[in-house]
């Protein structure tokens, strides 16, 4: 490749860096001139990896505004350029970037925002899965139960947060005023897809132990052993029992497993 | 890879975008066929792929794509070529394209359609491309011309005989972009008739309508409005040429109502239709 190798490199590094000894290699005519030919990659190429962030990052945009967002957009783009096939993916280091950056450093929520509405983005187009039936749960001998763990569907995502971002996001998503940002300590939140549609919700300190546990492989002996630390031993096992029936009917569940007696 | 040029007709088709999804399920509109964006549908699972099965129940479909780079000199991504196989498994397509260009060099990706320069090392180099993407996915695929804003000092032939050499030496198929030959001989002062004449119609099995954005000096490709007059002349010329071609509308931005893109898909039927009788009657004539 004596001659198409240093050309497509020249190119690139004009693309990513604005390196411009790439002009001698472009013939200008007298009607557009060799600086514009090369403008309009080059703002295309801005503009389309701009409007692919804004895609899958559109409430912090309107967070942010237009010109904001389109300084971060290209800040982020100079130290990310994609490397992906799919441009779906591009932004995937948006939130740790926020939370890197000197400048977005005073603003800590950002990055939780873009982690919120990234994480959207996943489980949107997670992979499909059955998901278990409350009436499988009754063909399992009861001495059994003890033994079950459990598989969660592919688009279930656990996030933690410090800042109230889903508030803010859904009034923004809602066109309403959003609250201010405050901290909320370890608030723990669950993001899946039942059907087609994504929900989300927060959990409280013993369902957030519950289902961090589920998703480690313990076994539902070991789970209802762990919420004693919130609940009276007799009422272990109904509080587990209860949550189960929770996940299982909000669709977060795929399998089951269990050993026979 | 050798077979036959006896080329199919799948009839007059659409880009498959998601602002139409639920209106096709709904209304099952009169298209022949649809044409998926394949990254797009290069994901895991959720919406789009629920959709796609749907459609795909209801039409034929053909898959077109942005990020085979073949022009590139990185080697083949086999990661994205087992992905593009299993897509192909899923959706049987009638047959799968992609663009004469690059888009990325050192594992980056502009996510632009980059022009090549037309030279010898570039035909070789793609030819060979093209033949090894076509053997493993064990079917010839279409090359599409790009709309292109710049021209290399090193190119040594026209953008036409660049195309047709390589698919002649790669044995594969093109799909003839006419809104992009219109951009391109705006933006390079050549002449689009000639751009036509010079393609191997046996090879040519879809054609692209799309809209630009005029800029005044020059045309930027934009597929966000509709086909102008002297696009809709130029697809005329092509079928008098060439002879019917499977045809779509291509819009990829400001998408209207599916109504209202059935419009123009009826005016490209329209034109075919009239050169077809046209044609035809020329061939009583003369039988008489």
């Amino acid at each position: 490749m004596k001659n198409l190798l240093p050309l497509q490199n020249k190119f690139q590094d004009y693309l990513l860096n604005l390196r411009d000894d790439f002009k001698k290699d472009i013939v200008g005519t007298e009607r557009v001139s060799t600086e514009t030919r090369l403008g309009i990659y080059r703002d295309a190429y801005r503009i389309r990896l701009h409007d692919a962030l804004a895609a899958n990052f559109p409430i912090l945009k309107i967070y942010l505004g237009d010109e904001q967002f389109e300084e971060l957009a290209f800040d982020y783009l100079a130290e990310y350029p994609s490397h992906f096939r799919s441009i779906r993916w591009f932004g995937d280091h948006l939130s740790p970037f926020l939370s890197q950056q000197e400048k977005y450093k005073a603003f800590p929520f950002l990055s939780e925002l873009a982690q919120f509405e990234w994480t959207q983005t996943l489980v949107f187009d997670a992979k499909n899965s059955e998901i278990l039936q409350l009436e499988e749960l009754g063909l399992i001998p009861p001495e059994s139960w003890g033994s079950m763990t459990f598989e969660l569907h592919p688009s279930v995502h656990r996030l933690t947060f410090s800042w109230n971002v889903p508030p803010i996001w859904q009034a923004l998503s809602d066109e309403t005023t959003p609250p201010e940002p405050i901290q909320t300590p370890n608030t723990a939140w669950i993001l899946w897809r039942q059907e087609l549609v994504t929900h989300f919700c927060s959990l409280s300190e013993e369902e957030a132990f519950g289902l961090d546990a589920l998703m480690k492989g313990n076994s539902f002996e070991k789970i209802c052993e762990g919420l004693c630390q919130w609940v009276e031993e007799d009422q272990a096992a109904m509080k587990a029992a209860s949550l189960l029936k929770g996940w299982i009917l909000a669709g977060l569940i795929a399998k089951v497993a269990w050993v026979k007696p | 890879m050798k077979s036959d040029l006896k080329k199919p007709h799948l009839g007059f088709g659409l880009g498959l975008r998601t602002d139409h999804y639920q209106t096709i399920l709904n209304e099952k509109p009169k298209v022949d066929w649809f044409e998926i964006l394949t990254e797009n549908y290069m994901v895991p699972g959720g919406q789009p792929l629920f959709f796609l099965d749907k459609i795909r129940e209801l039409y034929p479909m053909v898959m077109h794509g942005v990020s085979l780079s073949i022009g590139s000199t990185d080697p083949l991504d086999q990661t994205y070529l087992s992905e593009l196989k299993n897509l192909a498994k899923r959706i049987e397509p009638k047959w799968i394209s992609d663009h004469l260009c690059w888009t990325g060099i050192h594992g980056k990706n502009s996510h632009d359609l980059l022009p090549l320069p037309y030279t010898e090392e570039a035909i070789h180099h793609i030819a060979s491309r093209i033949s090894e993407v076509q053997d493993y996915l064990g079917q010839r695929i279409l090359i599409e011309n790009v709309s292109s804003y710049l021209t290399y000092q090193q190119s040594m032939m026209t953008e036409w005989d660049f195309l047709s050499e390589i698919a002649k030496r790669a044995d594969c198929l093109i799909l003839l972009d006419i809104n992009n030959i219109y951009v391109s001989s705006i933006n390079h002062e050549f002449n689009a008739i000639d751009y036509l004449k010079g393609m191997p119609a046996e090879r040519v099995y879809q054609i692209h309508l799309a809209g630009h954005s005029n800029m005044g000096d020059y045309i930027i490709d934009t597929h966000d409005h509709d086909v102008i007059d002297p696009v809709w002349d130029l697809y005329a010329e092509t079928i008098r040429l060439m002879g019917p071609v499977s045809t779509m509308i291509e819009r990829d931005d400001n998408i209207p109502e599916l109504s209202e893109i059935l419009i123009e898909l009826n005016h490209a039927r329209a034109i075919e239709k009239s050169i077809r009788e046209k044609s035809h009657e020329k061939f009583i004539a003369l039988a008489e």
